[in-house]
């Protein structure tokens, strides 16, 4: 008896032992979403830095790398979501730094640099006009703004919608620049070819259960990003959000949880901009170290329900 | 005259056992069933069964029954219903019933509760009136009367229960043996034996004792076999 | 009561049947062998839920899986007991845990890559069974299971209203509990053939067990649900022969499972030796896989080993869509899962007394008379067929209980029993004193066996009729219980009359005392007396002595009892005379009284030597009897002369006594 009883303890023993242990869990292989295999990054922007430079309120670029100089073309299409509208611009921008002329906020911090202003900007034949050039930065929760300089812009011709701008979508831009009593300066400048986003946004914010869908026309070359931000109508400013990127498709889905938290209540829409860009990288002795930057955007403007 | 043969005829099955009193001679007395009365017995009297005919001496009774006729001699006493034929076998129950009338002696425990004491009546022996037991002679004397005429087995009956009622009886040594001879004439060897027995325990004569004796060698080398 | 606590290892079920693979069970297709107490394991597998457990049974198993990693642990506890024809059933199973894992999508956030997963464990917790056995080859029962799903997803969330806005991962889980409720019923068609049908997934039911949002999140929907289709099962047991078995399972979704197995005696253990083979209609291949399983056991314990091998590789991993498209139905067999192992033992714990003996019939002997108390001290009333249902000799205590007759238990004498041994035991009772019944009835007796001196080991019922005071088995041998009954009574009213003739006794001689007080006390006796035919025609019915002087009435027995009860009183020795009812003529009785007078001393009282008997007291000395017709009422002289002509005709002269048509039966 004693016997048996020494074998049911040994069994409660064991028993209790083994009830602590868990089951391993069993694997199974996801062919990934690729719709929602991306990176995403939140664009903080860093205190009192730099929101963006200088363009057209309802255009946008991504932060800009401290260089010499920067040339960036743009073709950009706005279209309203909920009236179904589209309208087409596009422009061309020069700006050269001078880095011994930093900018600082009150606080002593860079944000900037003052303007050069030392010969002619042709792109292709067209000559880029001299405009006063205004850098907005954030200092504290306060948007300010400083007039840094001059800046060389070209606007090609707006046209509404259906009709395209004449940006050159998919042709190579001369970029000239004439110095002042020297030989020019010449670059070839690739474009990307056209944008066209489709947004299926479907769900409320209220029912959380908001759901993204962008698609766009697919085209070799050229990288593409998506950019979710927030437009503040007064201002004409857009405020980047977030920044999706290294996508595996030409389609995406942005759950509800991404874009759930974002504070809707302080914006007047929602941007959702789809952008192709080339980038490059120049070193030049004349011009110093050129950042160029062609890109394709196509802003969709969406009030969230 | 039909009808008179008829009750006749029911009247003597009625009364089949009627004794008819042919001829009395003496002191006759008779009994009937459990009376106390004693009648005097005359001629042409009818008795049943149940009668009992006690003789003084010198007297006697003729009886004739259905034809059949009986004499009971003087000095005897017999009761009517013991004149006829009983099988071997009723003598036997008879005989048991020696002992299944008495008392059981083995009492078996738990069956007897109460814890009554009989016999709280001392009997003074000083005080007995000795009756008289002629009947207990008398009635010997019909048995053997019963003997002799054919009636062995219904004698010995008798005989057994005079010595019951009459013990003094019991002493008439030569009677005893008379009866007890006759239980040994029907091939009764064991009862026989018994009883010579049992006379044994009587006092007697020398000369009564090993006639007894014999007998008692004679049944017991016919029992031996 | 001594609690005797006994622990018997019993054997468990080898669960007959697998369900399919719905409601798989991890023991193959067994039939339950007569030799054995099986429970039925589990729910899964037993849809009339019903045990032949003695009482209560505890089973404990382990599991191990054959994953890339081994791990073994608890797969389930058990507890059944069974209450007469009721069986209940918990379980408690950690072991019925699975736990599935694979990654979403991956997304760099902040430059670092972060992987979100979707996590889901499925669970059965506990399950509750009960069932009821209708008939020897009916049982139906009902089961309920509790499972448990907990899904997790990670997802990228945007962390507004923080300087600096932040990315992060996050989780959202999702609880889906519910209850599950089934029911079957077993028929055995032959001793060799039973069916079986049952349902799964009858009633689903829970709080939130269904969440189908319109949701970013796949676990809110049903995607990844326990597929809970509703089937109905059949399943059938055959054995062709004594060693061979053969089972199979039907489910409505074609899935189905078919198997035999064998068992064996060796060593003194009991061998069963089966392999069952499943086909699922959400696995592949076409037989999905066999479970093979090995039990043995003795009377001290059973062992189950059986597991499932699957017929297609389960190591490599499948994958989600396949998952969502398949789901599973069951989580310990589905498509996605490995090979397992099980290990069971099981334990029958009986916290009942062993019982050593059964009665397996009772037959009552007679009715009680409640007057004739000391007759069932002596013969037995009931009369029981016992047997030692053990390995070992016992004794075996009976007890009777009648209720009305007895105030407590009255045990009879012991009798022993070999093994397996058949045996009659008698059963003895004791009225109590205080018995009053003025009706007859039916009363039930209990008749108990006992071998120890806890619980008895059997009872069983019996009606038996329980006669009023008054009633009288019709044995003359038995009137005296009813003369001894108001002795107290008869005494006080034979020394009252007695006092008053005590002028009349003081001069009588001492041989003749009893002579004249039998007289005084018959005369007096028969004042107002008469004779009343039996009350009731259809049962005898004697009075007592009392009843009978103060009702002033009635029959032979009445009167022969009251007047020997009087007599004996005063210690006057009487006797019965019982005339056997012969041909047309009824029984009749009457007395003897003893005078005590020598049988010389007769002619006191008589001159007619028919009116007295000789009978040899105790000590072997004759003495004078008189009989008495009690039923004559007139006087004394009457009565004697009546009584002593009867008598002498019948017992003496037709040799009554001899041939035992008339009896003699002292009181005393």
């Amino acid at each position: 008896m004693k016997v048996k009883n020494l074998y049911i303890a040994l069994i409660f023993i064991f028993a209790v032992f083994f009830a602590c242990q868990d089951p391993l869990p069993i694997e199974l292989v996801n062919k990934e979403n690729p719709e929602e295999d991306y990176d995403v990054e939140v664009i903080t922007p860093k205190p009192n830095t730099v929101v963006f430079t200088g363009y057209d309120s309802t255009g946008i670029t991504s932060p800009i790398p401290v260089n010499s100089s920067v040339i960036s073309l743009s073709g950009i299409k706005n279209t309203f979501y909920n009236k179904n509208v589209t309208v087409n611009k596009g422009y061309a921008e020069a700006v050269f730094y001078d880095t011994d002329q930093p900018i600082k906020t009150s606080s002593g911090i860079i944000i900037g640099y003052k303007t050069l202003l030392f010969g002619r900007v042709r792109f292709d034949d067209d000559s880029a006009r001299v405009v006063p050039h205004r850098i907005f930065y954030r200092d504290g929760n306060v948007i300010k703004d400083t007039l840094v300089g001059v800046k060389h812009v070209l606007f090609y011709k707006k046209r509404i919608a259906p009709a395209r701008s004449n940006f050159p979508y998919g042709k190579s831009v001369r970029f000239h620049f004439d110095f002042f009593g020297q030989m020019p300066f010449l670059t070839t400048i690739k474009v990307p070819q056209e944008i066209s986003a489709k947004l299926k946004l479907t769900g409320t914010k209220k029912d959380k259960n908001l759901r993204a869908e962008l698609s766009w026309n697919k085209i070799d070359g050229g990288e593409v990003e998506v950019i979710i931000g927030g437009l503040l109508e007064g201002r004409r400013e857009i405020i980047p959000l977030l920044r999706l990127k290294s996508f595996k498709g030409n389609r995406i889905v942005i759950r509800n949880s991404l874009i759930q938290k974002i504070p809707f209540e302080k914006y007047d829409s929602v941007v959702f901009s789809v952008i192709r860009k080339f980038r490059a990288s120049v070193n030049t002795i004349r011009l110093g170290d050129i950042y160029i930057a062609s890109q394709s955007i196509h802003n969709i403007l969406i009030n969230i329900p | 005259m039909k009808k008179i043969l008829l009750i006749l005829f029911l009247a003597s099955t009625l009364f089949a056992q009627e004794y008819v009193v042919e001829k009395v001679k003496g002191k006759v007395l008779v009994q009937k069933g459990t009376s106390e009365k004693w009648e005097t017995v005359q001629a042409g009297d009818k008795l049943n069964g149940d009668a009992l005919i006690v003789t003084e001496e010198n007297s006697f009774v003729r009886l004739n029954k259905n034809g059949t006729r009986f004499v009971i001699d003087g000095n005897s006493a017999l009761g009517l219903n013991y004149i006829k034929k009983i099988s071997i076998n009723d003598l036997l129950l008879a005989l048991a019933m020696e002992e299944i009338r008495n008392v059981p002696k083995i009492k078996k425990s738990g069956e007897v509760k109460s814890t009554a004491v009989y016999g709280a009546d001392v009997t003074n022996e000083d005080d007995i009136a000795v009756l008289e037991n002629t009947l207990g002679e008398k009635k010997l004397n019909g048995a053997k009367l019963l003997a002799e005429n054919g009636y062995k087995e219904s004698s010995v009956i008798v005989a057994k229960e005079t010595y019951r009622k009459y013990p003094a009886t019991k002493k008439r040594i030569a009677d005893r043996i008379y009866f007890a001879d006759i239980l040994a004439d029907l091939g009764l060897y064991q009862e026989a034996a018994s009883e010579y027995a049992s006379i044994k325990k009587e006092p007697m004569t020398d000369a009564q004792r090993k006639i007894l004796e014999k007998k008692i060698e004679q049944v017991n080398l016919k029992l031996a076999k | 009561m001594r609690i005797i606590y006994t622990i018997l290892i019993f054997m468990m079920s080898l669960t007959t049947i697998t369900y399919s693979q719905i409601s798989y069970d991890v023991y193959g297709n067994f039939i339950p062998s007569d030799r054995i107490n099986f429970r039925l394991n589990s729910l899964e597998s037993n849809p009339g839920n019903y045990a032949l457990t003695k009482d209560w049974e505890f089973a404990i198993s382990f599991n191990t899986v054959f994953a890339r990693q081994y791990s073994t642990n608890l797969f389930f506890v058990s507890l059944g007991k069974r209450i007469k024809d009721h069986y209940l059933y918990a379980r408690y199973t950690p072991g019925i845990s699975k736990e599935f894992k694979f990654t979403a999508s991956k997304s760099n956030i902040d430059d670092s890559l972060t992987v979100f997963e979707t996590d889901l464990i499925y669970k059965e917790k506990f399950g509750f069974g009960y069932s009821y056995n209708i008939s020897p080859v009916l049982t139906a029962g009902i089961s309920f299971r509790f499972f448990q799903q907990e899904f997790s997803e990670e997802f990228p969330s945007f962390i507004a209203g923080t300087e600096p806005q932040v990315l992060i991962k996050e989780k959202e889980i999702v609880s889906k509990d519910f209850w599950q409720a089934d029911f079957g019923i077993s028929y055995s068609i032959m001793k060799n053939l039973s069916l079986n049908l049952s349902t799964n997934n009858f009633i689903i039911f829970g709080r939130n067990y269904q969440n189908v949002e319109e949701s970013d999140f796949e676990i809110k929907k049903d995607v990844f649900d326990l597929r809970k289709q509703r089937t109905g099962v059949l399943g059938i047991n055959f054995s062709p022969f004594e060693a061979l078995a053969l089972n199979s399972k039907i489910e409505t979704n074609g899935s189905f499972s078919a198997d035999l197995s064998t068992h064996f005696k060796f060593m003194e253990k009991e061998f069963t030796v089966g392999v069952t083979a499943l086909h699922d209609r959400y696995q592949q291949p076409f037989i999905a896989g066999i479970v093979p399983v090995v039990n043995v056991a003795n009377q001290f314990y059973s062992v189950t080993l059986s597991g499932i091998k699957y017929l297609s590789n389960r190591l490599t991993p499948r994958s989600v869509a396949e998952f969502k498209e398949k789901k599973i139905s069951n989580i310990v067999n589905n498509y996605f899962v490995n090979d397992e192992v099980f290990l069971t033992v099981n334990f029958a714990l009986s916290f009942q007394p062993e019982k050593y003996v059964k009665i397996l019939d009772v037959e009552i002997l007679t009715e009680i008379y409640p007057t004739l108390a000391d007759v069932y001290v002596t013969k037995p009333f009931a009369r029981g067929k016992i047997v030692n249902l053990s390995d070992k000799k016992i004794t075996v205590k009976p007890f009777s209980f009648i209720s009305e007759v007895n105030k407590e238990e009255v045990q009879s004498p012991a009798v022993e029993l070999i093994p397996h041994d058949t045996a009659e035991v008698n059963f003895y009772t004791i009225v109590d004193e205080k018995f009053n019944l003025k009706r007859r009835k039916i009363e039930s007796v209990d008749f108990i066996v006992k071998t120890g001196n806890g619980e008895p080991d059997d009872i069983i019922q019996k009606p038996i009729l329980i006669n009023d005071k008054n009633s009288w088995d019709g044995n003359v041998k038995n009137l005296k219980f009813f003369v001894e009954r108001d002795y107290d009574f008869a005494n006080q009213y034979a020394k009252a009359v007695l006092k008053n003739a005590y002028d009349s006794l003081v001069n009588v001689k001492p041989p003749l005392k009893n002579f004249y007080k039998v007289k005084i006390l018959f005369d007096n006796f028969v004042k107002n007396m008469q004779y009343v035919a039996d009350r009731r025609a259809s049962v005898e019915n004697v009075q007592f002595p009392s009843e009978t002087i103060e009702l002033k009435g009635g029959d032979c027995d009445d009167l022969s009892v009251s007047f020997a009860a009087v007599l004996e009183s005063i210690g006057i020795q009487t006797a019965f005379v019982d005339y056997k009812p012969e041909g047309n003529n009824i029984g009749h009785v009457n007395l003897l009284v003893n005078t005590k007078l020598k049988p010389e001393q007769a002619g006191l009282i008589t001159s007619n030597d028919k009116k007295i008997f000789i009978r040899k007291n105790t000590d072997g000395k004759d003495e004078v009897w008189i009989p008495l017709e009690t039923t004559s009422l007139t006087n004394f002289e009457t009565a004697w002369e009546i009584g002593a002509e009867k008598f002498y005709k019948t017992a003496i002269e037709n040799f009554g006594l001899a041939k035992g048509t008339v009896e003699i039966i002292d009181v005393f």
